[in-house]
């Protein structure tokens, strides 16, 4: 029940730096992502909020309180990691209680926490197992009831659900995301699958090489990525990118490469012209916003080959060439054309995004 | 072909029972004969008069239909297999204390030095007993330790410890660092973490070791004749020296013998799959919680 | 819980050392400093007298020839005991990876000979080997293959002998290291080998040998160090005789202290000997480690 701010952290291993600079702020009791792919310095920085790690700069606070030399047993923080770390020599219930007799709270007492708390997760069923006698799902849920149980000031959850089946995968989502605003603890979550973190942040970080690329909430980082980075992503089946040039020409702004050109909107003609230094653009657009058509509907779809298709029961992916570029649209249901036939593509206008040809971006 | 191989394969492992069991069934065997038979030519390799006597005098048992001639012998021998006794359980027991938080540091953090230590550590293998004997007989005697249940135990966690804190920092890397950081997490401090998660996950391999350590000092034998030869300390392996030198005491020797293998063999026996399952794990790429 | 939070984790790492250090440095630093010390003194216990002779001792064991000779003794002893212990313990080895009726059973007692200490087994050997009423010559004589009991331990044979005794000893360690080396080898690689028609030699030398190398160094290395630390087999059997013929450099040093009073003289052979040691030892770690830089596979 407390707010996190970091500030300028850095960690460094030898030469290497693993996070860089950041500065971050969790509100109470909010659902924080960090997301981004292997070695972005997600974890370690998990770690060091943690206190399992030192930062090599910088400060956490935990509220107003400075944290930076506190050991992490002191900080009042439960964590929950990806291979789930659950004590092997101890029972379940000796697992969950563990924390509860560390602080030394009366056996009673524990003992109707641990009830409690392993009731609400469905494993009180469990309680005299011995870890090794779990399943996966079954462990992951002891893991949570473990940090759970003493109800810490931040629940920091690396990768939990990756060992689990896809299936159930769903569903431990679902039930993660429904504990943590019922138990209203700030909470901080790692993941790399994009998935997860659309479906349960309140906010989130998308980082890479130790710096963050833009923090904000779901809706925001899907529909305005700020960089090339996020855009590509955030989104499943990742956005399609193309180079193209700003030409203006006497009925406004165009967009064009070798095989398309595109009029630019009058709103945000306007927008492009104040904000582009160099004619040189890249284009971004998401799958779902183009369309596959057979016959051509306007000067401004392109032509492609249908390359692969890949049915996915309610939609399809169609994956298309163009000149040398691959690109991926997204039908719902089966599309109009089968493999290696030519096929015109459309873009929704209103969906593009532009970006500096260095990662910046300049409009939705 | 595949017959040539399977009687080769047979022929083989006949030839290495009857030398691996050889020497030890022949110390067996002298142990079962009176000093008369033991030197009878030529050797018999099955006992035609056995008796239980040497035994029985190492005991103090007297057996009907013998007359007792008591020796120095027994007497030593008895002192000599409780000597040899504590020395076995006390030096590892102190040894393992010692060994146990240096092998948990070396395989979990990294410090000044470590790297310097660690050389250090493998060098003390390296050592060849007799030179550091020399020394210590020196210094033992300066400081009148000689003789003592001291200077022995001293002696032996010299032996010892390298060896421990080496199979120790190996076991502990075995443990996932997640668990401890897990215990952390929970509010144990880094001694609580040890004390209360490591070691109880680590107890098989510490007792393995523990089990290797007094094998080593049971049957140590050079550090047992210089720093206990010829006094009340003198442990079993000097005793049953002393004992070969004087022919006419082979017998009650080789019984003293087989006693005396006794905790090794069952040790070997009971335990081996166990102890065979420590994996060494190289120290110098662990990392810390 | 006092409140430690002054202890960093490296601070923190270093303090549990401190007791295992201390031990090392006053236990073992010391007499090793005092020995390195003494060394440079011609001292005589019996004597009493002491004189700073600075490296002369070094020089002189360097002449001497009761150490040249200690030297040529345990090389011939090292030697024997490396070529030998290997290649029995790669025939154990061998032996316990094939599948037969008492497998199990030779597996479990072929450690004992490790277990049981290279004390007993000196001791045992020392029967075995007596000339008027040993177990080898009554072995021997009882088959009908000698006339007469024989003296084994000649001056020229009983180096070979102690070498027997200590691979007796030694063997099965070297076993254990080949057998887990050989387990590692995929069934399937000889299955495939036997289906192409591949003989038992053929088989062993392109499949078995490979996962055998590194196995093999280091029970050479191992066999190496532990032949050059023996005494126990040395004072049992021969107490380095007859005459000098058995004095391994080991052996040596223990006379001349024990035997002689020459104490400094003791020190500075010692210190030879460690200087061996650590060589060899420093080969081994480098042999060790440049495998795991170089290797991926095997």
């Amino acid at each position: 029940m407390v707010e996190i701010v970091l500030e300028n952290l850095t960690k460094k291993f030898g030469e290497k730096t693993a996070v860089d600079n950041l500065n971050l702020k969790v509100e109470d009791e909010e659902f924080f992502v960090l997301l981004g792919p292997s070695g972005c310095g997600k974890t370690t920085t998990l770690n060091i909020i943690a206190g399992l790690e030192k930062a090599t700069t910088g400060n956490i606070y935990f509220g107003t309180t400075l944290v930076n030399d506190v050991p992490t047993e002191k900080r009042d923080v439960a964590m929950v990691f990806q291979s789930y770390a659950l004590y092997p020599h101890i029972t379940v219930f000796d697992n969950i209680a563990f924390p509860l007799k560390i602080k030394r709270f009366p056996k009673s007492e524990f003992k109707r926490k641990v009830k409690e708390v392993s009731s609400l997760l469905r494993i009180d069923n469990l309680l005299n197992r011995m870890p090794y006698e779990l399943s996966g799902g079954e462990r992951q849920r002891v893991a949570l009831a473990r940090a759970i149980v003493r109800e810490p000031k931040v629940f920091l959850l690396d990768e939990p659900l990756s060992n689990i089946d896809a299936k159930l995968r769903v569903y431990a989502r679902a039930e993660l995301s429904k504990l943590q605003k019922d138990l209203k603890i700030t909470t901080i979550y790692v993941t790399h699958d994009q998935v997860e973190a659309m479906s349960m942040a309140d906010r989130i970080a998308v980082m890479c090489e130790g710096k963050t690329m833009q923090v904000g909430d779901p809706s925001t980082i899907f529909e305005k990525p700020r960089n090339k980075f996020v855009a590509d992503f955030v989104g499943m089946p990742p956005m399609n990118f193309f180079d193209c040039q700003v030409s203006k020409k006497a009925d406004g702004l165009y967009l064009e490469n070798d095989f398309m050109s595109i009029c630019v909107p009058e709103e945000i003609a306007g927008f492009i012209g104040k904000h582009v230094t160099t004619p040189e653009l890249m284009l971004g657009i998401r799958p779902h916003d183009m369309k596959i058509l057979k016959v051509r509907s306007s000067e401004e779809d392109f032509k492609c080959k249908v390359y692969a298709i890949e049915p996915l029961g309610t939609e399809t992916i169609v994956i298309l060439e163009v000149r040398d570029s691959i690109i991926k649209v997204v039908t719902h249901g089966a599309p109009p054309v089968k493999l290696e036939e030519e096929a015109w593509v459309s873009m929704d206008k209103s969906r593009i995004h532009l970006f500096d040809m260095k990662t910046e971006k300049a409009i939705l | 072909m595949i017959r040539v191989r399977k009687i080769l394969v047979y022929v083989i492992a006949i030839f290495l029972t009857v030398w691996t069991l050889g020497p030890i069934y022949i110390m067996f065997d002298l142990s079962l004969m009176h000093s008369v038979e033991i030197f009878t030519i030529p050797f018999h390799f099955i006992p035609e008069t056995p008796t239980p006597y040497n035994y029985a005098r190492i005991f103090g048992v007297i057996l009907p239909g013998r007359t007792y001639e008591p020796t120095l012998s027994e007497g030593a021998l008895q002192s000599g297999f409780v000597n040899s006794a504590i020395a076995t359980v006390v030096a590892p027991l102190i040894g393992i204390t010692l060994s146990v938080l240096a092998g948990y540091s070396f395989a979990r953090y990294e410090f000044k030095f470590k790297g310097k230590l660690l050389i250090f550590l493998i060098l003390t293998r390296a050592l060849p007993p007799i030179t550091i004997i020399i020394p210590f007989y020196v210094i033992l005697s300066q400081f009148n330790l000689l003789g003592t249940y001291g200077g022995l135990i001293i002696v032996y966690l010299s032996m010892i410890t390298p060896l421990l804190t080496w199979v120790l920092i190996g076991h502990f890397a075995t443990i996932p660092i997640d668990i401890e950081r897990a215990a952390r997490t929970d509010g144990c401090s880094r001694l609580q973490t040890i004390r209360k998660v490591v070691l109880p996950i680590a107890a098989s391999g510490i007792l393995a070791s523990l089990l290797i350590a007094a094998m080593m000092v049971w049957n140590d034998f050079l550090f047992a004749l210089i720093v206990s030869g010829g006094t009340r300390v003198q442990t079993l392996t000097p005793t049953i020296a002393g004992l070969f030198t004087n022919n006419t005491e082979y017998a009650i020797m080789s019984a003293a013998a087989v006693l005396g293998m006794i905790p090794t063999i069952t040790v070997a026996l009971l335990f081996q799959k166990y102890i065979l399952r420590l994996r060494i794990v190289d120290p110098i790429t662990a990392k810390a919680p | 819980m006092a409140a430690r939070v002054g202890f960093s984790d490296s601070q923190f790492a270093f303090l549990i050392i401190i007791p295992l250090l201390f031990f090392n440095i006053v236990v073992v630093g010391y007499p090793l400093a005092y020995s390195f010390y003494e060394s440079f003194f011609e001292t005589h216990t019996i004597t009493q007298s002491r004189t700073f002779v600075g490296f002369g001792l070094y020089l002189e064991a360097l002449k001497d020839p009761n150490v040249t000779r200690s030297l040529s003794v345990t090389a011939i002893f090292v030697a024997i005991v490396t070529l030998l212990s290997s290649v029995l313990g790669l025939a154990m080895a061998l032996i316990m990876n094939e599948n037969f009726f008492g497998r199990t059973f030779l597996r479990t007692i072929l450690i004992l000979p490790w277990a049981v200490s290279e004390f007993v087994g000196a001791v045992t050997w020392r029967f075995v080997l007596a000339d008027t009423y040993g177990a080898l010559n009554g072995f021997l004589y009882q088959l009908g293959l000698i006339q007469t009991y024989q003296f084994w331990l000649n001056e020229s044979q009983a180096i070979v002998w102690l070498a027997i005794s200590f691979v007796w000893h030694f063997a099965p360690l070297g076993a254990y290291f080949f057998l887990s080396a050989l387990q590692t080898v995929p069934e399937d690689l000889y299955n495939q080998s036997k289906a192409d028609g591949a003989g038992p030699l053929k088989r062993f030398g392109y499949i078995t040998f490979p996962y055998l190398r590194y196995s093999i160094l280091i029970v050479l290395v191992l066999a190496t160090l532990e032949a050059f630390r023996v005494w126990d087999t040395i004072f049992v059997i021969t107490y380095g005789g007859p005459g000098k013929s058995t004095e391994v450099l080991t052996f040596r040093i223990y006379r001349e202290l024990f035997d002689f009073g020459n104490l400094g003289y003791a020190c500075a052979i010692s210190y030879l000997l460690l200087s061996i040691a650590i060589i060899v030892t420093i080969i081994y770690f480098m042999l060790l480690t440049k495998r795991k830089r170089g290797a991926v596979g095997i």
